[in-house]
C-alpha cells in the first residue's frame, strides 16, 4: 500500500495501521492506549490525525491504511486538539511535576519525599522516568494544565509482586488487553463515569480470579498505576542485560535491569514471561546467600577462606575413588559447570556425575506451534507456562489430562482419564491407531472418544510435560513412533537439555539407590538439593563420610556437608544453557559475584587443580565450552526396553482420588522460589482443590480446614473450590512432605472437615 | 447456579449477546446479581468473572448486593440534587454505615440512589419500600429509618 504521511511517501503492507506506518517512516504520533502486540483500542484520542476525504479526526492507531491515503499528523488543529485532550486527561492525574517550569531540573534533595503515602507528582511516583505520560507531555508540548484538578483518593490495591494505584490510572485499558492476550481475563473495566476503574469481580484478590502474576499488565502500564514492588524506588536502569531465565525448560529470554552494579528488577524483552521469570529471580538478592566458604570444625560449619576450604575438600575427597564416590548436580547449572563436574568425577575421582534430568528432547517453540496436530500430557501452565501459552494457538490441540488445565480448556479435544491413568490412555490410543481393541477398563475415557481422536493424530507432535512419570514418557514415545510424529519431552530445568546431552541422567536412580544402601562414602553435590526434594535422603546423606556441597544457599543438603562452597548466582556468571533444540543460550553476567562467591565451573576447576589434576586450567567459561563441544556425543537414556507398570486400581473404601501436581509458584523442591516472599505467600497454605459439587456435598467452602486421610496416614490441608478438578478428584500442590500420605503422585483419600 | 444459568441460556438464541439478558434473568429471579451468579455466567459463556462483573457494574440497572429487608432509595435527580439530595444520602449512608449500593451486614437495610422518582415538586425525596417521602431534611430522613429499625 502506498500512502503519503506529512508529504513523505510511505509503502507498507495492507493491514498496517496509519500509526504504525507513520512510526515506520520516522514520524512520531503520540498515544497512550496503543501498545505493540495489543489489540488497537482507540481510547486515549491522542493519536488523532487528519486524512483527506475522511471527516473529522480519526484515531491513527485503529485506522488501517488505504491505497493513496493522504495523512497529516501535525496540523495546528491537531496540535491544539491533542493539547486539550491531554489536559483533560491530566486534570485527573497528578500533574504538578509534568508541567512544572523547573521540570527535569528538580533538586536532587527532594528524592526522600517519595516516602509520602500518596503520589502527588513524578518525583513521588515509582515509575518516574519510566512513564509514558512524561514522554507524551513532552511530545505534545503541553506546558500548563489550566483545568481544575479532580483529585481522587481511591485506595491503592496491594497484590503479590505489584500494586495498583487507581489515582494514577488513565483508563487506557492496556492492562486489560494484555491480560486478555494471556487468556487470564483477571481484570476488567469496572463501574462507570468518575467511578470507573480497573478491577476484579467483587474486588476479589487477583489470585482468586485467575491471575497468574505474569506481570504483563505491569509491563504495558504507561503510568505509575501498576508498579512492581521490587526495585520500586530505584529509578530507571542504566542498562538491561539480556540473559536466560534460570527456571523451567522454556528458556525464555529475560532482561536484567541493572544500575550501579546492582540488579534492580527483571524486564520483559518484548516476549511473554511467567511469574517466575518476571518476579521470581530475586532469590539471588536474598540476604541468606552464602558469602564465604564453610568448613566443618568440631561438628559445626564455620566460615573459612577459599584456600583452606579447597585444601580441606581436596584432602577429604582424595581418600575416595571409583564407586565410593559420586557427584550429583542438576539441570539448574550451566553447561560449563556440568561439563567440568562430569570431567572432575571421571578424570579425578574415576566415577560418574549424575543429574535427575534424564530425558529431555526439546523442540523450538516456533516448530511446536507450527505443528499440525499436538497431543499434550501434563499441566504446562504450571510447569512451562510460556510454552503452554504458545501451544494454545496450535491448530489441532489434543490434551490428555485428568484436570481441566488451562490447555485442556483451550483444546479441540480433551481426554480426561482418572488421575494416574494417563499412560494407559496413550497405550489405548496406540492400540486404536493399529486397529487393536483399546482396553479402556477403569480409565475414565470411553472408546468413542479414543476412536474419534485417533485419526486426527497422524504425524502429531507429542508433548510430554516435566510433571509426567516415566511410564507416560515411554508410552508417549511408542505412540509418537506409531503416529510417525515427533516426541517432545520437556525437561524440568532450564538446562535439563544440557544435562541430558551430557548423559548425566542415565545413572541417577542407581546412584540415589547406592546412597540409600550406604555404598557411597563421599559425594560432591553442586546446584542440587536432594535433601529438600527427598527428605528421606537426609539420613543417608548425613551418613556419608565426606560431603562437599556447592550452592548459593546453605540448603538442607549443604547443612549436612563437610565443606560448603559459595557459588555465584545466575546473574553473576557468563555461561550457556542448551536450549530446546540443542542450540546454545547465553547466560550473561549482569553484576559481580556476591561477596566471595565464585562461578560453579571455576570452583570445580580449582578443586581439581588442588587435587593435582591436569587439564583443568581454563581461561574462562568460553574455553570450557570449546572443550565440551569437542567431546563425542553421549548415549541417551534407553526407552525401548522399559516395561510399563500396571497402574493400581482405585480402591472402593476411599471416596476421592488425590493427585499431587507441580505448582507455578514453587519450582522444583522450592530451594529458590521459597526465598521470594510473595511466592511464599501464594503457597502459604496446603491448598487442596475441590470440585464445587463435591464441596457442596461435603459441606465445605473455600478456606475451610480439611483432613485428608489415606492408607498411609493423614495430613491437614485447606480447601479451595475449583472448577479445574472433576468430581471425585482432589488436586494438591506437589510438596516433599506429601510422603506422609502417598508414595507416588496419586492415591485414594477420604476427606473430612478439620474440627 | 450453573444449572439455572444454563436453563436461562436455553431460552436465548445463543451465547452471542447473552450476557445482559442472563444478568437480567438472574436479577429478576434472585433480586440481585450474586457472586455465585457472576462466576456461573462466566463459566457458561466462557468469559472471565471480572468481565461479567465489569458489564454488571456498568449498568445502574443491576444490583450487586442482596437487597435488605427495607430498601431505601434516595433521589439524586436534578431537582433533588439541587434541593439537598446529596446531604440526605450522606446522612443515611453514615447512619446506616454503608456506602450507596450496599446492604447493612445484618441484612436490614439496603441503600441505593435513583435518578428520579417522578415527584420533583416535593424535592428532595426518598422512597422506602416503595413509599415516597418528600420535602425531607437529613434529620427527618434519619428519623424515618430509625422508626423502621425499632
Amino acid at each position: 500500500m502506498h500512502l503519503k504521511i506529512d508529504d513523505v511517501d510511505v509503502d507498507v503492507p495492507a493491514g498496517t495501521t496509519v500509526k504504525e506506518a507513520a512510526m515506520q517512516s520516522g514520524i512520531r504520533i503520540p498515544g497512550l492506549c496503543d501498545y505493540s502486540g495489543l489489540k488497537p483500542y482507540g481510547g486515549c484520542r491522542l493519536c488523532l490525525v487528519e486524512i483527506e476525504g475522511i471527516r473529522g479526526f480519526p484515531s491513527s492507531c485503529t485506522m488501517p491504511v488505504n491505497e493513496g491515503m493522504v495523512v497529516r499528523t501535525g496540523t495546528p488543529a491537531l496540535l491544539d486538539l491533542r493539547k486539550s485532550i491531554l489536559e483533560m486527561l491530566l486534570s485527573e492525574h497528578p500533574s504538578n511535576c509534568l508541567t512544572c517550569e523547573r521540570a527535569g531540573r528538580c533538586d536532587e534533595a527532594r528524592e526522600p519525599m517519595r516516602k509520602v503515602p500518596q503520589t502527588m507528582g513524578c518525583r513521588y511516583c515509582p515509575k518516574d522516568q519510566r512513564c509514558a505520560l512524561q514522554e507524551t507531555v513532552e511530545l505534545v508540548g503541553l506546558e500548563k494544565v489550566e483545568l481544575p484538578h479532580i483529585g481522587s483518593s481511591k485506595q491503592v490495591v496491594h497484590s503479590p509482586f505489584f500494586d495498583r494505584d487507581p489515582n494514577l490510572c488513565i483508563l487506557c485499558g492496556r492492562c486489560v488487553r494484555a491480560c486478555e492476550e494471556r487468556f487470564a481475563g483477571a481484570i476488567s473495566f469496572i463501574f462507570r463515569g468518575f467511578e470507573a476503574g480497573i478491577g476484579t469481580a467483587f474486588e476479589k484478590p487477583l489470585e482468586e480470579v485467575g491471575c497468574r502474576f505474569c506481570g504483563a499488565c505491569v509491563d504495558v502500564c504507561p503510568t505509575g498505576a501498576l508498579a512492581e514492588r521490587a526495585g520500586r524506588w530505584t529509578g530507571p536502569s542504566s542498562n538491561v542485560v539480556l540473559t536466560t531465565c534460570p527456571f523451567c525448560s522454556a528458556n525464555c529470554q529475560i532482561g536484567l535491569e541493572v544500575a550501579g552494579g546492582k540488579l534492580l528488577r527483571v524486564a520483559s524483552v518484548g516476549n511473554n514471561l511467567c511469574v517466575r521469570g518476571r518476579f521470581g529471580t530475586g532469590f539471588v538478592q536474598d540476604p541468606s546467600r552464602l558469602k564465604l566458604p564453610l568448613v566443618r570444625k568440631n561438628g559445626k560449619l564455620v566460615e573459612a577462606g577459599w584456600d583452606e576450604a579447597l585444601a580441606v575438600a581436596a584432602e577429604g575427597l582424595a581418600r575416595y575413588t571409583g564407586e565410593q564416590f559420586t557427584a550429583i548436580t542438576s539441570g539448574v547449572c550451566t553447561n560449563e559447570a556440568l561439563y567440568l563436574v562430569q570431567k572432575f568425577a571421571s578424570k579425578v575421582m574415576n566415577s560418574v556425575a549424575v543429574a535427575p534430568d534424564a530425558i529431555s528432547s526439546g523442540i523450538k517453540p516456533e516448530d511446536l506451534i507450527s505443528a499440525d496436530s499436538v497431543l499434550v500430557v501434563g499441566d504446562l501452565a504450571e510447569t512451562n507456562p510460556v510454552t503452554g501459552l504458545a501451544l494454545r494457538s496450535a491448530k489441532n490441540l489434543v490434551v490428555v489430562s485428568p484436570l481441566k488445565t488451562d490447555l485442556a480448556g483451550a483444546s479441540s479435544t480433551w481426554l480426561a482419564p482418572v488421575p494416574g491413568q494417563e499412560a494407559s490412555v496413550l497405550v489405548a490410543l496406540n492400540r486404536a491407531i493399529s486397529n487393536d481393541d483399546p482396553d479402556l477398563n477403569g480409565l475414565g475415557v470411553n472408546e468413542e472418544e479414543i476412536r474419534n481422536v485417533a485419526p486426527l493424530l497422524a504425524g502429531a507432535t507429542v508433548v510430554i510435560g516435566p510433571d509426567c512419570c516415566t511410564d507416560v514418557v515411554v508410552a508417549a514415545s511408542r505412540l509418537a513412533k506409531a503416529l510417525k510424529g515427533r516426541l517432545v519431552v520437556l525437561g524440568t530445568n532450564c538446562n535439563s537439555q544440557g544435562a541430558s546431552i551430557l548423559g548425566m541422567g542415565r545413572d541417577y536412580q542407581e546412584t540415589i539407590q547406592a546412597i540409600f544402601q550406604g555404598k557411597i562414602k563421599a559425594a560432591y553435590i553442586m546446584g542440587s538439593n536432594p535433601a529438600r526434594a527427598m527428605p528421606e535422603l537426609v539420613e543417608p546423606l548425613s551418613g556419608l563420610e565426606f560431603l562437599v556441597v556447592q550452592d548459593i544457599f546453605l540448603t538442607e543438603t549443604a547443612k549436612l556437608a563437610s565443606v560448603v562452597f559459595p557459588a555465584a548466582g545466575f546473574d553473576e556468571v557468563d555461561g550457556t544453557y542448551s536450549g530446546p533444540g540443542g542450540e546454545l543460550l547465553r547466560l550473561k553476567k549482569a553484576v559481580e559475584p556476591l561477596a566471595r562467591s565464585r562461578p560453579d565451573w571455576q570452583i570445580t576447576a580449582e578443586l581439581a587443580i588442588k587435587m593435582g589434576a591436569v587439564g583443568f586450567d581454563f581461561e574462562g567459561p568460553e574455553s570450557v565450552l570449546d572443550e565440551m563441544q569437542a567431546q563425542p556425543a553421549q548415549n541417551q537414556a534407553d526407552l525401548e526396553s522399559y516395561v510399563l507398570k500396571v497402574p493400581e486400581e482405585p480402591s472402593d473404601n476411599a471416596h476421592f482420588i488425590l493427585t499431587a501436581c507441580p505448582s507455578l509458584y514453587s519450582f522444583g523442591s522450592g530451594t529458590r522460589t521459597s526465598r521470594i516472599p510473595d511466592l511464599r505467600y501464594l503457597t502459604r497454605e496446603r491448598w487442596t482443590e475441590v470440585n464445587p459439587e463435591d464441596a457442596k456435598s461435603l459441606g465445605i467452602s473455600s478456606g475451610d480446614g480439611i483432613v485428608l486421610e489415606s492408607n498411609k496416614g493423614s495430613i491437614k490441608a485447606v480447601s479451595r473450590i475449583s472448577r479445574r478438578v472433576p468430581r471425585g478428584v482432589l488436586r494438591i500442590d506437589l510438596q516433599s512432605d506429601l510422603d506422609m500420605i502417598m508414595d507416588g503422585r496419586v492415591c485414594n483419600v477420604g476427606v473430612k472437615r478439620d474440627v | 447456579m450453573e444449572a439455572k444459568i444454563r436453563a436461562l441460556l436455553e431460552e436465548l438464541p445463543g451465547k452471542e449477546g447473552a450476557l445482559i439478558p442472563l444478568l437480567q434473568g438472574v436479577q429478576s429471579t434472585l433480586g440481585y446479581i450474586s457472586q455465585d451468579a457472576v462466576e456461573a455466567i462466566g463459566e457458561v459463556l466462557g468469559i472471565s468473572e471480572s468481565e461479567v462483573y465489569g458489564v454488571a457494574t456498568f449498568y445502574s440497572e443491576f444490583r450487586l448486593f442482596e437487597p435488605g429487608e427495607h430498601q431505601v432509595k434516595v433521589c439524586l435527580g436534578t431537582s433533588c440534587y439541587l434541593k439537598g439530595g446529596r446531604e440526605l444520602l450522606e446522612r443515611l449512608s453514615r447512619s446506616l454505615g454503608i456506602p450507596p449500593g450496599r446492604t447493612t451486614p445484618d441484612g436490614r437495610f439496603s441503600l441505593e440512589t435513583v435518578a428520579c422518582l417522578g415527584c420533583c415538586s416535593r424535592s428532595p425525596v426518598m422512597a422506602v419500600d416503595g413509599v415516597v417521602y418528600g420535602n425531607l431534611t437529613p434529620l427527618q430522613a434519619k428519623a424515618i429509618i430509625a422508626d423502621l429499625d425499632e
